[in-house]
């Protein structure tokens, strides 16, 4: 509902008209989890949380962009049949996956420093 | 002893500098997503001819996860009733598909839960603990959707959609989270991962 008009409306200008939108769209909410996780990290200054949930909102509509393209394909060669399943159910469970990666990818430090467990041992002190 | 009177290092050389590129912290992690999107991949493509082989079994499991649904709505209402996959609160029915038993973040969870570097027997313990926490957020998030169903009704569509989707990463984050957080992390070997 939210990205319905929008993308349908992005995708008549663009020439497609026979999308596998409806079967994606549920799928772009990915986007939430992502902004969740990017807010909720703590010890981030603003400056560089703001850049980097740019930068992956901007990669998860890219992917999204792609995700709809190849759907759209795969939809118009198999319809809803088993055989279309196959090949849009990877591609589904990547973009649902895909908040968590890149999470990760842009926010490492703070994860890894999140993660860190002191010890007093000195054999495990950190190298630097 | 060198001409500046020194002592040497006990290593022999000097510490190598980290960099953006050979940081070896930064590799591992790359190491981390690269063979975590690898087994997403690997089990994503395997997944569809699992479930038409296991299709009996995928079945049963939605019937059962219906009837855990159930169960739980019972103990606060006793309008309640189950029919195979189908689920019926207060005259308001839903049916439990494969998307609702939790077998897609269970699929996500294992491909985290394989890639971070973790003894097997820490993995073994996220696979005995983690599993059954996914399937119960699950399970609260069908009563949830169930409930909103029969007391606000024109928002049920939206939640099913938009909450549905915006809440599996979180559910299947948090349980990876908890699992480095109160298991992994108390390994060396994870600590040489960190370091």
């Amino acid at each position: 509902m939210l990205f319905r008009a929008p993308a349908q409306f992005a995708f008549r200008q663009l020439g497609i008209y026979k999308s596998g939108l409806m079967l994606v769209l549920e799928h772009f909410t990915n986007l939430i989890p992502f902004i969740a996780l990017t807010v909720s990290l703590p010890g981030i200054r603003l400056k560089r949380r703001l850049v980097r949930l740019g930068l992956g909102l901007a990669v998860l509509a890219v992917v999204h962009f792609i995700l709809i393209v190849a759907v759209s394909a795969v939809y118009n060669t198999y319809a809803l049949s088993p055989t279309a399943y196959k090949y849009m159910f990877p591609l589904l469970t990547v973009n649902d996956a895909l908040p968590l990666v890149l999470w990760f990818l842009l926010f490492s430090e703070e994860i890894i420093a999140m993660f860190r467990v002191k010890k007093r041992d000195a054999a495990v002190e950190p190298t630097l | 002893m060198g001409k500046s009177g020194r002592a040497p290092n006990r290593r022999g050389k000097a510490p190598e500098a980290s960099s953006g590129t050979t940081d070896p912290r930064k590799r591992r992690l790359i190491r981390f997503v690269i063979t975590f999107l690898g087994i997403l991949i690997v089990g994503a493509i395997l997944y569809p001819y699992l479930s038409i082989a296991l299709d009996e079994e995928l079945r049963g499991f939605m019937a059962v996860t219906a009837g855990v649904c159930g169960g739980l709505l019972d103990v606060v209402s006793s309008d309640v009733s189950v029919s195979d996959r189908f689920l019926t609160f207060h005259g308001f029915s839903v049916e439990i598909i494969e998307e609702c038993t939790g077998i897609f973040e269970m699929l996500i969870f294992l491909a985290a839960l394989m890639s971070y570097p973790a003894s097997w027997r820490s993995r073994a313990v996220g696979f005995a603990l983690g599993l059954p926490a996914l399937y119960l957020f699950n399970v609260l998030r069908i009563i949830f959707l169930t409930a909103v169903g029969v007391y606000y009704h024109n928002f049920f569509e939206f939640m099913h959609l938009y909450f549905w989707q915006a809440t599996l990463i979180l559910m299947i984050t948090s349980v990876w989270v908890m699992w480095i957080l109160l298991v992994v992390s108390r390994e060396k070997k994870t600590t040489a991962f960190l370091a």
